[in-house]
């Protein structure tokens, strides 16, 4: 097993990270949030889907590049480490979902970015608007359904709004059990960002911030934190990219070893964001810096399939781990 | 990425899995401190080498097999499933000691050491540590005096794990006698057969004597036994630690995942698992030890072996992570049972090592904090 990215998958990450970093910035995502703006706009949604983001691990005939998650993943780790705001998660696996189905055109549609598909947790709704779709996934599957009537709600994550849903119409129903495990590995890729981002963002402010007159990165309690961050991300990296290739396989023990990348990359995650706030302090716990939304976004997408506790299920499944 | 199960590697593996199931000793190491113990360790190394299985990843020049880094890791995945013995007493031989040699010895010292240590006739111990040396490692006091064409040596070494059944020793000693910290160190190929060295047993918590205390008394050592340099011998110790933290252990991560798999069976069988607090954490501890097999993987295909890199260091520290949730899981398991001493008693004694062993998990963060993430000192 080589779990080294390849230099295609390097690249398309470093590209992934320069259109994130130039067309969906965070400072301006957030104001663009508080004025109520639709986030991203249709034209940023459109340019995100031209590069293919939308469709990397469906065929041509569907409108997709024809990859696999092995670069699903090299992506949203990109969305997750730039808290790229947007139904991608929910695009991706619905446009996965309608291939399923047979729906090639509406696949097409998703992943030209025509059709966005937010994510269906409960009763409520993330990132749809009524007209867009709504993808739900369980253990067995996946649906897609078009939303019809939604209420907005007071959403935790500011760039990830939140509706409850009053009527949607249901599109389609697909059996396609490896669905979950594909967003198992997608979901741990952007935490796995997250992680890699409160680290970097801690060890900024470790190295500059002065008390005592030492920078307060000198002191083992600050210093042990930001190890733990790093030792985090390394412990999820490998996992997240074997799960990939288990998916991509159509491995029987996808789903466990894409389940295991999820609860790792969840607990790293959920552990570095509010490490990295009682790093920064006083300064953390305002609203106006940025380490509360990473916070906010791991528990939005630890939580987006169901409870965490659910995905120890296909972690339970098999007797053994086998190695082969 | 890519899975590449090669037809190659599938062969191997086939090989590996046949062999150890014809192989592998019936009887279990001799739970004893005697000679029997070595004997026993001894014969099962041997038979691997006969067997075409020892040194997967070491030169063929030196008796191994010269096959790749995947390879070892596949031969280690079949040997930990088939309940094989753990490499015991050749431990330090097989996983820094020879490391270390492959990476700096002379030609002589590899052509003599290497095929020993592969062969099972000559098991080594670790002389780093000293009563005023634990993590601060620079402070090494044990001292060496040239005298001719050989060092002696007086001082004291301590938690030299199953010294007493040693014949060498990888010692770190300071020669220069007016140095401090890490200038004016050596390292040595020390006989611990040799006059004036004094091994004494350290019972530890688990009531078995793991470590020792050395006292070296104008211990004789030949000169042409000292690895990479006298004076360089912190340059060579980084190499062992590398060693150690790095690749080496990959056997002992991926027994842990076994032990984990375990653990489900026996809270399944005893109905354990129906409590909604034990699955859960069975299953986050099933996670993490998957997670730790893929690193094996991912550090094989990314870093360079032969370097100290950040991601050993990080792999050590989440490897104790795990141990420190095995521990947990096995407190719960057990409820009651665990005013009887048992092997998961034991075992959970044990890891407590695990953070202090080989340099405490404190200094493995710190490391990490200074030297992957560059924060100040």
């Amino acid at each position: 097993m080589n779990l080294a990215p390849s230099e295609f998958q390097t690249d398309l990450a470093a590209a992934a990270r320069r259109w994130l970093d130039r067309e969906l910035p965070l400072s301006r995502m957030r104001e663009r949030a508080a004025a109520g703006d639709r986030l991203p706009d249709d034209a940023a949604w459109r340019g995100g889907a031209d590069l293919g983001w939308l469709g990397l691990g469906l065929p041509a005939r569907c409108g997709g590049l024809g990859l696999g998650a092995a670069e699903e993943v090299m992506v949203f780790r990109e969305l997750g480490r730039t808290l790229a705001p947007g139904p991608f998660l929910a695009s991706v696996l619905g446009g996965h979902a309608a291939a399923a189905a047979g729906e090639r055109d509406l696949a097409a549609a998703i992943v030209a970015g025509r059709r966005r598909v937010g994510a269906m947790v409960g009763e409520r709704v993330l990132d749809a608007r009524p007209g867009d779709l709504a993808l739900t996934l369980d253990p067995d599957g996946g649906g897609l359904a078009e939303l019809v009537e939604a209420e907005p709600l007071d959403a935790l994550d500011p760039l990830v709004p939140a509706a409850r849903v009053i009527r949607s119409s249901p599109l389609l129903r697909v059996a396609a059990p490896c669905l979950l495990a594909r967003g198992h590995v997608l979901v741990a890729a952007q935490l796995l960002g997250i992680i890699d981002a409160v680290r970097d963002m801690s060890v900024a402010y470790a190295r500059g911030r002065t008390q005592f007159g030492r920078p307060i990165g000198a002191f083992q309690a600050v210093k042990h934190r930001c190890a733990d961050m790093a030792v985090a991300g390394y412990a999820t990296v490998g996992q997240v990219h074997q799960a990939a290739l288990y998916v991509d396989a159509g491995r029987p023990d996808a789903a466990f070893h894409a389940a295991a990348a999820f609860v790792v990359a969840a607990r790293g995650a959920y552990r570095s964001a509010a490490d990295n706030i009682q790093n920064h302090g006083g300064i953390g716990f305002t609203w106006e810096h940025d380490a509360h939304l990473y916070l906010k976004r791991a528990a939005v997408l630890a939580n987006v399939f169901g409870p965490l506790r659910d995905a120890h299920r296909p972690i339970m499944a098999p007797t053994r781990h086998e190695f082969t | 990425m890519e899975l590449s199960n090669t037809a190659e590697l599938a062969e191997f593996r086939d090989q590996a899995r046949t062999w150890l199931a014809e192989n592998v000793p019936a009887q279990p190491r001799p739970r004893t401190t005697g000679p029997e113990l070595r004997e026993f360790d001894e014969a099962w190394q041997r038979r691997q080498f006969d067997g075409g299985w020892a040194g997967i990843a070491w030169d063929t020049g030196y008796g191994g097999r010269g096959l790749s880094p995947l390879q070892q890791i596949t031969w280690y995945e079949e040997l930990v499933r088939a309940g094989a013995p753990d490499s015991s007493v050749f431990i330090v031989a097989l996983a820094h000691a020879g490391p270390t040699l492959i990476a700096r010895g002379d030609e002589e010292q590899k052509r003599y050491h290497l095929p020993r240590i592969l062969r099972g006739e000559a098991p080594w111990c670790q002389g780093f540590s000293e009563p005023e040396a634990g993590s601060d490692l620079a402070n090494v006091r044990c001292r060496g005096v040239v005298d001719g064409d050989e060092l002696v040596i007086t001082g004291s070494k301590i938690w030299m794990t199953n010294a007493e059944h040693c014949d060498y020793c990888e010692l770190l000693i300071r020669t220069d006698p007016g140095s401090t910290r890490h200038a004016g160190l050596t390292w040595v190929i020390m006989d611990m057969r040799v006059a004036g060295v004094d091994v004494r047993p350290i019972t530890s918590i688990d009531g078995w004597p793991h470590n020792c205390q050395v006292f070296f008394d104008e211990a004789r050592v030949p000169l042409r036994n000292v690895v990479g340099g006298v004076g360089n011998g912190w340059s060579v110790a980084m190499s062992t630690l590398a060693a150690e933290r790095g690749p080496a252990f990959v056997d002992t991560r991926l027994a842990a995942v076994v032990f984990v798999d375990e653990l489900i069976d026996h809270a399944r069988a005893s109905g354990k698992l129906a409590d909604e607090k034990v699955y859960a954490e069975l299953a986050e501890l099933r996670a993490e030890a998957a997670a730790l097999r893929s690193m094996a993987y991912y550090q094989a295909t990314t870093a360079d072996p032969t370097a100290p890199s950040s991601e050993s260091v990080a792999v050590r520290a989440f490897f104790v992570q795990v141990v420190g949730r095995i521990g947990r899981a096995v407190l719960e398991l057990l409820g009651p049972d665990v005013v009887e001493s048992s092997p998961w008693t034991r075992r959970w004694l044990f890891d407590l090592s695990e953070p202090i062993a080989g340099g405490t998990i404190d200094i493995q963060r710190n490391i990490i904090g200074e030297r992957v993430l560059g924060l100040p000192r």
